[in-house]
């Protein structure tokens, strides 16, 4: 018998997403490796998994509720990696933009009627400078940008650790390191009955739309996938490779900072310690998971979403370590990246004088 | 199974088909012991193809191999190896930072330890068998690609081979150079052993070999022609297909034309920081195609980097259309009615994720398929897919991924791209390497038509027939300096040698 790998004659969308259902399926009894370690039976543990993410209202409704900074964070992403821009800041980014937020809402002193739209553009903006600096070593010193946003988000941590055990330490809270809640007037309505902001939503769905017109339709578009294809064909062709890096960066640092501002404001009214946890790392899975494409990333972030709520609802109701969701990612996405060749290639076996190709 | 004693291997209905086409289609190829076969074609015709058969590196669909009188299974060059049989690519596979020593016992040592100096006496003695002189002790980035080459050889002869197959070797030597291998082809043959000579050269198969065969689509259409017997314009026909349409003549030349691009005292690093364009200054006036000639590596490839915008410029001036445009950016050059055909078509001239029609308007997209920031894309496929036809691009789709098509196809393709922004200056590096004859013959009239209109070519080119059929000047390029101009009617062997003075 004789096994090869061929290149595909054509690519087509359908072998894209079934290679990737076929990598999440295939990494499930690797996983449920790890729940037997633990003693928890793996089927009961993905069946808990499943119905405490989509199985219930309430779960349903968590599970948008961290599709929300998941999505901005990951379409964002989606924009810097089709360029091959690899920001894996979106987590600082996303901890300055709720930095930024805090202080506008605390201590900007701004009148009610502005508050809200301001500490958007505050979060968007901060975010946004800060994925400048990467950008900018990267393209005038060929720094690698994975390396300096990795730094980065280390730095942005010890900066919220500061403020809120610091001068921003609120003067209500007992010691505990956080500030106090913002005033009710800046803080972002939610869907009666969930913890769904609109603003975060809206926002979510127009940055979608707008970056998958831009990707496909634009000129915009067209120069960042040939930067992220070959970039010196694309100076060669006389397109700023240096202008390109730099604006997917300002734009996914952006929509990290709005996910930021949209858990200081929306979700706990406050600005903690531990803001996020580790949302702007996780959005990179449904970055690739979904291709490389805004639709398909808002899906993918969907379904990484559900399975966080789920992973969630078996910690307590299995008495699971928390760190267990980070490894379940962590696989996943490795399976993922790894079946990448597959969208490309075939596997030959030639068993016999026959042929089967998969 | 009939012993046919005197042919060394015999390939038999040899079928081999990758995704896209079919490579091989039933080829039958015999070469006797003792002689120099050569198996020409065009581009793409299948002969490397045939041959990383023979060696190994490629499995066939259908068909057997007979070595020596037996049926034999090559599942790997090192059973080929075993065999008796070896072959020198078109692309080295030499480690540039060891010497040619530790190449070779990378490639000969079977062993834990290696025996250097009992290497270094056994190369020498080959060295002066067969009149291959190499300097052990050299590193490899140091050698010329002749040089490259001998080593090459040395390698494969080392191991004893029988049978040894060299890819397009003159691709990469001046005409002196040939010369010096062919008569070490013809040591080689005298003690017995038997060479394959893949070549799409005319005059090398007639001038250098004993017996030939023509490959053309994957079939053969002429198998062991002896040269003596063989008429030139019937090896043509065989390896076309086709007459050939356009003759190019350097006549309708208007001499003194406007200077359109003027590079005065030129200096240009290259990546390793040593100067590879040492003081080049010249002109190219409208209405003419200004050959430049040489052997690879001596310049050339920096020069047009220069003149493009994609590499500094340390010293010297560049005026396109008496603009000065030293160190500008390749936009604005491409603005001045630039086109650039690069020599490597992977690195510069295609985007490989993006479809064909997507990189077929990478340089006009801006301008011509775009309202406002959106792009047309209707627009765009249209004016694909006329071009697609018009230069027969091979493409299941204007669509496709662009990673999908040959390289003769993805340079067709890049070579319809920059005539169709009607460029008022084109410079070209090797735009018709990887091209079958009729490609190549159709670039050739659009660059005369280009010229017809008005428009200036600037050719960089290592094939030095090409250069001379279309030039009006040209000029020789040797270790980063300009070293003679020759105007019309030189003949080959004077550009020959001019691509050779100083040569050691």
């Amino acid at each position: 018998m004789e096994i090869r790998l061929e290149r595909r004659p054509t690519v087509s969308r359908r072998i894209n997403i079934s290679v990737r259902i076929l990598a999440i399926l295939f990494s499930l009894p690797f996983i449920g490796l790890l729940f037997a370690a633990y003693g928890v039976n793996p089927v009961d543990a993905y069946l808990r998994i499943f119905t405490g993410g989509f199985g219930s209202l309430y779960g349903f409704s968590e599970t948008i509720v961290k599709t929300l900074p998941i999505g901005l964070c990951a379409v964002g992403l989606t924009f810097a990696y089709k360029a091959r821009v690899l920001n894996i800041g979106a987590e600082g980014q996303l901890i300055m933009g709720s930095i930024a937020a805090t202080w506008v809402a605390l201590y900007s002193g701004l009148p009610q009627s502005v508050i809200t739209i301001i500490m958007l553009l505050a979060g968007f903006t901060i975010g946004a400078l800060w994925a400048l600096l990467p950008a900018v070593l990267k393209s005038e010193l060929n720094i690698n940008e994975v390396i300096v946003t990795l730094m980065m988000n280390y730095i942005s941590l010890k900066l919220l650790d500061y403020a809120v055990t610091g001068p921003w330490r609120g003067l209500t809270q007992w010691g505990f390191p956080q500030t106090d809640p913002f005033p009710s007037y800046a803080r972002f309505p939610v869907i009666g009955g969930t913890r769904i902001q609109y603003y975060t939503l809206a926002l979510l769905l127009v940055s979608t739309l707008i970056l998958y017109v831009l990707m496909k339709r634009t000129k915009i578009g067209y120069e960042i996938r040939i930067v992220g294809s070959n970039p010196e064909a694309a100076k060669y062709a006389g397109i700023s490779v240096n202008r390109n890096i730099l604006l997917v960066m300002l734009v996914s640092g952006g929509l990290a900072g709005i996910a930021g501002v949209g858990e200081a404001a929306g979700i706990h009214g406050r600005l903690i310690r531990g803001i996020s946890p580790g949302y702007g790392y996780t959005a990179i899975i449904p970055a690739w998971l979904g291709g490389l494409d805004p639709l398909g990333t808002i899906v993918a972030s969907f379904f990484i979403s559900g399975l966080m709520v789920g992973s969630d609802a078996i910690q307590v109701s299995l008495r699971l370590p928390s760190s267990l969701v980070y490894v379940f990612n962590g696989v996943i996405l490795l399976f993922i990246v790894s079946s990448e060749v597959l969208a490309r290639y075939r596997i030959l076996f030639k068993i016999g004088g026959r042929k089967i190709w998969i | 199974m009939t012993n046919n004693s005197n042919y060394l291997v015999e390939m038999r209905g040899i079928v081999k088909r990758f995704p896209t086409v079919v490579a091989l289609n039933n080829v039958d190829f015999r070469v006797r012991q003792g002689e120099i076969h050569a198996l020409l074609g065009e581009n793409g015709a299948g002969k490397t193809t045939l041959m990383r058969i023979l060696y190994g590196m490629y499995k066939p669909d259908a068909g057997e191999i007979i070595v020596e009188g037996r049926r034999v299974i090559i599942g790997s060059p090192r059973d080929a190896l075993k065999m008796g049989i070896g072959m020198v690519h078109q692309h080295f596979m030499l480690v540039d930072k060891l010497t040619v020593l530790e190449n070779i016992a990378l490639f000969v040592e079977e062993g834990f330890r290696i025996g250097f100096d009992r290497i270094r006496s056994r190369v020498e003695e080959l060295s002066k068998t067969y009149g291959l002189k190499i300097d052990l002790d050299a590193k490899i980035w140091q050698l010329s690609a002749g040089e490259q080459q001998k080593v090459e050889i040395v390698k494969t002869l080392y191991r004893n081979v029988k049978l040894l197959i060299l890819d397009e070797p003159t691709s990469v030597l001046t005409p002196v150079e040939s010369e010096e291998l062919f008569k070490s082809l013809r040591k080689m043959v005298e003690t017995g052993k038997s060479i394959i000579l893949i070549t799409h050269r005319l005059n090398e198969a007639l001038m250098a070999s004993d017996s030939i065969t023509v490959l053309r689509k994957g079939r053969v259409v002429a198998a062991e022609v002896k040269p003596r017997e063989a008429s030139r314009l019937d090896l043509v026909n065989m390896i076309v297909g086709r007459p050939l349409e356009f003759r190019p003549s350097v006549d309708s030349f208007k001499k003194n034309g406007k200077p359109v691009l003027e590079v005065e005292n030129l200096r240009v690093l290259d990546d390793r920081g040593l100067v590879a364009v040492k003081d080049v200054s010249f002109i190219l006036r409208e209405g003419e195609i200004l050959g430049v000639a040489g052997v690879a590596g001596n310049g050339q490839r920096e020069l047009v980097e220069a003149l493009t915008g994609l590499r500094k410029v340390e010293k010297g001036i560049v005026k396109i259309m008496g603009v000065n445009i030293t160190n500008a950016s390749p936009k604005n050059i491409i603005r001045l009615g630039v086109a650039h055909i690069p020599e490597d078509r992977f690195r510069y001239g295609v985007a490989p994720d993006l479809s064909v029609a997507e990189n077929m308007v990478m340089k006009l997209y801006g301008e011509k398929f775009s309202r406002k920031i959106f792009i047309d894309s209707e627009a765009i496929r249209k004016e694909t897919e006329k071009l697609v036809q018009e230069f027969e691009i091979v493409t299941p789709s204007v669509n496709a991924p662009v990673s999908l098509l040959s390289g003769g196809n993805i340079q067709k393709l890049i070579v319809a791209r920059e005539l169709s922004i009607n460029p008022k200056i084109l410079i070209a590096s090797n735009p018709t390497s990887g091209l079958d004859v009729a490609s190549t013959n159709y670039v050739h009239w659009v660059f005369h038509r280009l010229r017809e209109a008005g428009g200036s070519v600037l050719l960089v080119s290592e094939d030095l027939d090409e250069v001379l059929a279309l030039s009006n000047r040209i000029l020789v390029m040797k270790e980063g300096k300009i070293v003679r101009e020759f105007g019309e009617g030189a003949s080959i062997s004077e550009v020959g040698l001019a691509m050779t003075v100083g040569a050691a």
